[in-house]
């Protein structure tokens, strides 16, 4: 039991790599004439980035020699809340029913968004520098099954191996992005992974493919009360102000203002905010008859169409004067993704952790062992806490210290979690 | 809701009405199937509401059947009332959702008010037999017919909505009967005032929060008694000051000042222009043509003899005179005024004519000496020629005397030069654009910097252009520069080291070409680099600038010699001569981005400089006069001639007196304010902060006047300037008070009632007894007389009554406060 246990608890931490300090990433942000960070990136750079990333995939796939056994997908997302230097993240991969499942054990691939906002030389380095901490990551964990040696400072020497990979993957990009990413088909072909990489500009062209990862990033909204209150702060900020009607008759003005206190609009545009930024997409529909008023559609049950459309996916009709707000965006697809992703994997590790700390717990009276287990294993769950809360503060943080606390009713009654 | 739209060109209500009629005729038909049809197109085409999914969606069938009945049923089919059938007709008929809102609207138009309350009522009133349908069309008239309501079947309704409002609300379904309650319930609060004692029942018993919300949107939309109305609501409440402040920014009217659209040019160039060469053609033409056609005229016609026979001699001699009168009132005007106004005063129309005359008399002569058998003809010509030099040069004496007047001079300037003052404009607005194309040229090139002072590195190869001008960049050049290998290798760099847009001296450094240690620049390249700097002639803003210089000198000089009314009207031919040439620099309207700012107009800083340092050593009514001629230069500007950071820039320059620094701070802060000039805000309240600090009460008064009209023209920044004004005030001190006092009552007259909230507390925190206080200084006629003037100098900021406003804030405070602090 604790073998599997261990395996599980392995596995969470394949694809969760630190922050690289890339050689493209120097100067971004300090040289005004530098492209940079592009806060709202146009088609020609979308397409410049996709055109680079799937250069750099076929030169990956090229080197490789044996046959694939470590398949990685790569895709972009257009970043508008995160901190500027999240250059990618590891999309949790989870199964039909929403549960957390092991890609590499399943043959399924590893999907990784990469921010498309950044330069293309910096994307381009930031994969290869995923890729080789996701290649010495794997290489540690084999040897750790291997020995069958202790978890409880996994977190320390995922770390440890992380900054190895990323000095080696440095030294190497000195050569060019090229060499780098053939050596690093080749260190992975010497630890047994065949290394197969594709690219797909967007990890959810339609709704239904993201359905199933709803509940739980309802969860994760719901659970993680720091993330949460971030949540309400960029939605408070964005959604939670006093409406704001210019021009016009003072009488219309204020008509229209009282129509948007009393029907509670702005509450349905907080609404809809929260379930784009947690679940990716959130919708405001108008009503068409008088007086005017809105409401919320389920992200559940509704499909992105262009020029302010929606198909609402039960009644299975096209509803027109749609809203729609998107958390991170994709290209090529109205539909969005969740910024809430970045802490899912989180949510897994929590989970799994909690779990193991459970058993043990109960078997702690018959089995000595179990309690110093138990004991291990509260102390890397705290640790994994703090390491969530400083990564959370780092793409986040900003919220926290620019945008006051929003107000008490921002959302409906009865709706402060989802 | 049933306002004229236009359909295919005619108003919609027409159309309707001819529709319904024609439908009403068809009915008399027996039910053919194609009489039918005729009837469902001319029914949907009767629908004021095409947008609503209202009867126009049914089958053929059903229209034609609703069309044909009698009653309700037709009168909703035909959009139209017929006579007998009332309110509770239509109510009676409402059995499915898509004849709610048409029945609701054929209800709010019935004549029949009382019946009309009478049935929403009843029907609200029996609301479990009659059905969801009825209900909603009952509350959906309520909402738009309130105020005809009868207060007993008011207060009933609101009772019955105000549970249904109560409710929680699923944000995934379409708003149902409960919003349509809420609209109803606020409506009626809005509207009947006699029930606010119902209301404040209702407000004891801690009401939720959707009742709150009903009641706060329902006095925001109430037209009298407001302030009252809210300060009782309090009083009831006696909410903590969170849940009061949050009450109150509900109620909050959010005023903000308008976007500034951009004037278009207002005289065109191309008119002005031809005009002018007209009445020019017309000066030089006309004598030649009345003396050739009066001479025709004369002889052939009339026959009669010239009583006068102009020799050569004559002639030359006329000339001679006129050059002299030329030359003499050249000097006169020269004497008399500066400038450019001098040069132009002495060039009159009349002169013009009085050449063509002398001239006109000379050719005559000759004609007759050449051809004597035109002698009769010629003759005649002459003399009129020489009739008509004399009456020229008459109104030539005449209009330079005039104009040896400044004032004079300085209209006749503006009317002479009015199309190359909007010239300049025009140029400007052109540089303009192409300064932002400059700037956006050059942050896609990495070759190319902007840097803020030249680069201080010996190695640096200077651009420096040979004439005084506005500094532009060559697109195509710039961009055939960056292509080169040097430059795309980064080994060699272009640093524009002056702002795009702006004048230019001559041989000064603008940029400069630097490069790696391993690169020596060829002469080729660093031609190159000086073809993609271009500097346009700034003459005709420069002309502009001139006579503005020469017109605030003139009008200063004239103040100061006592002649206010000659240096008003020399004032107001300023402000002609800025508002021509701002016209044509507003010509094209230029959208920014972001942080992008365009070059200052040059003539306004020199206008607005001038006028500044002039009024730095005036007081009394001169004083004033000069502050009216800046406030008229402001209100000129737009947000991106950034008039109110000019003014503040030379104004410190300037060093004036306390009371004139305060004055042009009250100015530029309040053009500011109406341009939404935020960054133009911040410099003044940091300016006004430090005066204060350093113990000016002018600059205390004038911050309080910046505030109190911040609540009328800047609603989403009022906290703010309450907050900022609070921390330079000493509430414990009665002249501060009497600041609280003023902008409390502005901030009630403009109906922000969470500020003036906030100065309640503030107050009453500060000092309890402030309440007696503010109420004394209401019944004090000396204060009430100098709030009176004090708001009117600052844009009106207290409304039309500034003591009942004072006095209403005064009973604010008592009632508010007790119920908040309370």
């Amino acid at each position: 039991m604790n073998e599997a246990m261990d395996d599980r608890i392995w596995k969470m931490s394949e694809a969760n790599p630190q922050r690289l300090m890339l050689p493209a990433a120097q100067g971004v942000f300090s040289d005004p004439q530098h492209p940079g960070y592009l806060a709202s990136p146009d088609d020609s750079h979308l397409e410049r980035a996709g055109s680079a990333v799937e250069q750099l995939a076929d030169v990956l796939n090229k080197a490789r020699r044996g046959s694939p056994n470590l398949r990685v997908a790569l895709h972009h997302v257009i970043n508008s809340f995160a901190d500027p230097l999240l250059y990618l993240f590891h999309l949790e991969a989870l199964d039909e029913e929403g549960n957390p499942k092991d890609p590499i054990g399943t043959g399924d691939p590893v999907h990784i968004a990469i921010v498309a906002n950044q330069p293309v030389e910096l994307q381009l380095e930031a994969i290869l520098g995923f890729l080789g901490q996701l290649i010495a990551r794997q290489q540690h964990l084999s040897r750790l099954r291997e020995r069958h040696e202790s978890i409880a400072h996994l977190d320390a020497q995922m770390l440890s191996s992380d900054q190895v990979s990323e000095t080696q993957v440095i030294d190497r990009l000195r050569y060019g992005w090229r060499a780098t990413a053939e050596a690093t088909v080749a260190k992975a072909e010497g630890l047994g992974f065949g290394l197969a990489v594709e690219y797909r500009p967007a990890f959810a062209p339609a709704a239904d493919e993201i359905r199933h990862r709803l509940p739980r990033l309802r969860r994760v909204y719901n659970e993680m009360e720091d993330l949460r209150h971030l949540i309400d702060r960029i939605v408070g900020a964005i959604a939670g102000g006093e409406s704001r009607v210019s021009g016009s008759a003072e009488r219309m003005r204020l008509s229209l203002q009282q129509r948007t206190t009393v029907t509670g609009t702005m509450r349905n545009f907080a609404q809809a905010m929260r379930d784009a930024l947690v679940l990716g997409n959130g919708y405001v529909r108008f009503t068409e008859t008088e007086p005017l008023g809105a409401y919320n559609l389920r992200p559940d049950a509704a499909e992105p169409l262009a020029s302010s459309s929606v198909r609402d996916l039960e009644a299975g009709n096209e509803l027109s004067g749609v809203l729609h707000f998107t958390g991170f965006e994709q290209p090529g697809t109205p539909v969005g993704l969740g910024v809430c992703e970045l802490m899912l994997a989180y949510l897994t590790q929590r989970d799994v952790i909690g779990e193991a700390i459970r058993n043990m717990q109960r078997f702690s009276a018959t089995q000595p062992e179990a309690a110093g287990l138990a004991a291990e294993y509260t102390a890397l769950a705290d640790r994994q806490e703090r390491d969530r809360q400083d990564r959370l503060a780092a793409l986040l943080g900003w919220w926290s210290k620019h945008v006051p606390v929003p107000a008490d009713d921002l959302y409906f009654e009865g709706q402060s979690r989802l | 809701m049933n306002g004229i739209r236009h359909r295919d060109g005619l108003p919609a209500r027409m159309v309707q009405r001819l529709a319904s009629r024609l439908a009403s005729l068809l009915l008399v038909l027996p039910n053919w199937k194609l009489i039918d049809y005729l009837i469902a197109v001319l029914v949907r085409a009767a629908q004021p509401l095409p947008w609503a999914p209202d009867i126009s969606g049914l089958p053929t069938s059903d229209v034609a059947k609703m069309a044909r009945a009698r009653g309700g049923l037709r009168a909703i089919a035909l959009s139209h009332l017929e006579q007998g059938v009332g309110p509770s007709d239509l109510m009676s008929v409402v059995s499915e959702g898509y004849l709610v809102q048409p029945a609701a609207r054929l209800i709010a138009l019935h004549p029949d008010a009382a019946a009309r309350s009478e049935t929403i009522y009843q029907s609200i009133l029996a609301q479990a037999e009659v059905g969801p349908q009825r209900l909603a069309t009952a509350f959906l008239v309520t909402w738009k017919t309130a105020e005809t309501l009868q207060t007993s079947h008011a207060s009933t309704i609101l009772r019955h909505a105000l549970v249904l409002a109560n409710q929680p609300i699923d944000p995934y379904q379409p708003p149902g009967l409960h919003v349509l309650a809420r609209q109803a319930a606020a409506a009626i609060v809005a509207e009947h005032p006699e029930l606010d004692p119902q209301l404040h029942e209702i407000l004891r018993g801690s009401p939720g929060r959707s009742v709150i919300e009903i009641i706060a949107s329902g006095l925001h939309v109430r037209r009298r008694g407001i302030g009252n109305a809210v300060a009782d609501a309090l009083a009831a409440w006696r909410p903590d000051r969170a849940r009061a402040r949050s009450f109150l920014k509900m109620i909050d009217a959010r005023f903000e000042a308008g976007p500034v659209r951009p004037d278009r040019a207002k005289r065109s160039l191309l008119r002005s222009r031809i005009s002018s060469a007209a009445i020019l053609l017309a000066a030089i033409l006309v004598p030649a043509l009345v003396s050739v056609v009066g001479a025709m005229l004369a002889t052939r016609t009339l026959d009669i003899q010239s009583p006068a026979h102009p020799s050569l001699t004559a002639g030359l001699g006329v000339l001679g005179v006129l050059f002299a009168v030329d030359i003499y009132t050249s000097e006169q005007t020269a004497a008399r005024l500066p400038g450019v106004l001098a040069r132009y005063a002495s060039r009159a129309r009349s002169l013009v004519t009085a050449y063509a005359a002398a001239f006109t008399m000379i050719g005559a002569v000759v004609v007759e000496r050449l051809w004597p058998a035109s002698a009769p003809e010629s003759t005649w010509t002459a003399t009129l020629g020489a009739a008509m030099f004399v009456g020229a040069s008459a109104f030539l004496l005449r209009a330079v005397v005039a104009r040896l007047h400044p004032a004079n001079a300085a209209a006749a300037f503006i009317r002479n030069r009015g199309w190359a003052v909007t010239r300049g404009g025009l140029v400007l607005n052109a540089i303009r654009i192409e300064s932002l194309k400059g700037k956006t040229l050059v942050a896609g090139l990495r070759s190319v910097r902007l840097v803020a002072s030249p680069v201080s590195t010996e190695v640096r190869h200077r651009i420096s252009p040979r004439r005084r001008g506005f500094l532009l960049l060559r697109t195509r050049a710039m961009h055939r520069l960056t292509a080169r290998a040097a430059w795309q290798e980064g080994r060699l760099t272009l640093n524009v080291s002056h702002s795009i847009g702006t004048i230019v001296r001559a041989h000064e450094e603008v940029a400069s070409v630097t490069s790696d240690e391993d690169t020596v620049p060829t002469s080729g390249e660093l031609r190159f680099a000086e073809r993609a700097i271009r500097v346009r002639s700034a003459r005709p803003v420069d002309a502009v600038s001139e006579a503005a210089a020469v017109l605030v000198e003139l009008a200063g000089d004239l103040m100061d010699s006592g002649d206010h009314q000659a240096a008003d009207r020399v004032g107001q031919s300023l402000v002609e001569l800025l508002d021509l040439h701002l016209s044509g620099v507003h010509h094209r309207h230029i959208p920014l981005d972001g942080d992008e700012a365009l070059p200052v107009v040059p003539p306004l800083v020199t206008a607005l400089s001038g006028l500044a340092s002039r009024a730095a050593g005036l007081r009394g009514r001169p004083l004033e006069l000069m502050l009216g001629l800046i406030d008229d230069v402001l209100h000129l500007a737009r947000e991106d001639d950034h008039a109110p950071v000019i003014l503040m820039s030379v104004a410190q320059s300037s060093q004036p007196s306390r009371h004139v620094s305060s004055e042009l701070l009250r100015l530029a802060s309040r053009r500011a304010l109406e341009l939404k000039d935020e960054a133009a805000m911040v410099m003044i309240r940091r300016h006004l902060e430090r005066e204060v600090a350093g113990g000016s009460t002018e600059h205390l008064q004038t911050g309080a006047d910046v505030s109190a009209l911040a609540m009328w023209l800047d609603y989403f920044r009022a906290t703010r300037y309450w907050e900022w004004l609070r921390s330079i005030l000493d509430l414990t001190r009665g002249d501060h008070v009497r600041i609280a006092v003023r902008v409390g009552a502005a901030a009630l007259e403009a109906r922000v009632f969470s500020v003036a909230l906030d100065i309640v507390v503030d107050l009453l925190s500060a000092d309890p007894r402030n309440v007696e206080e503010a109420s004394r200084l209401a019944d004090d006629p000396a204060f009430i007389a100098s709030e009176r003037l004090r708001a009117e100098l600052g844009g009106g900021y207290l409304g039309a009554s500034p003591g009942d406003a004072v006095s209403r804030f005064a009973v604010f405070l008592k009632t508010a406060g007790t119920a908040v602090s309370g």
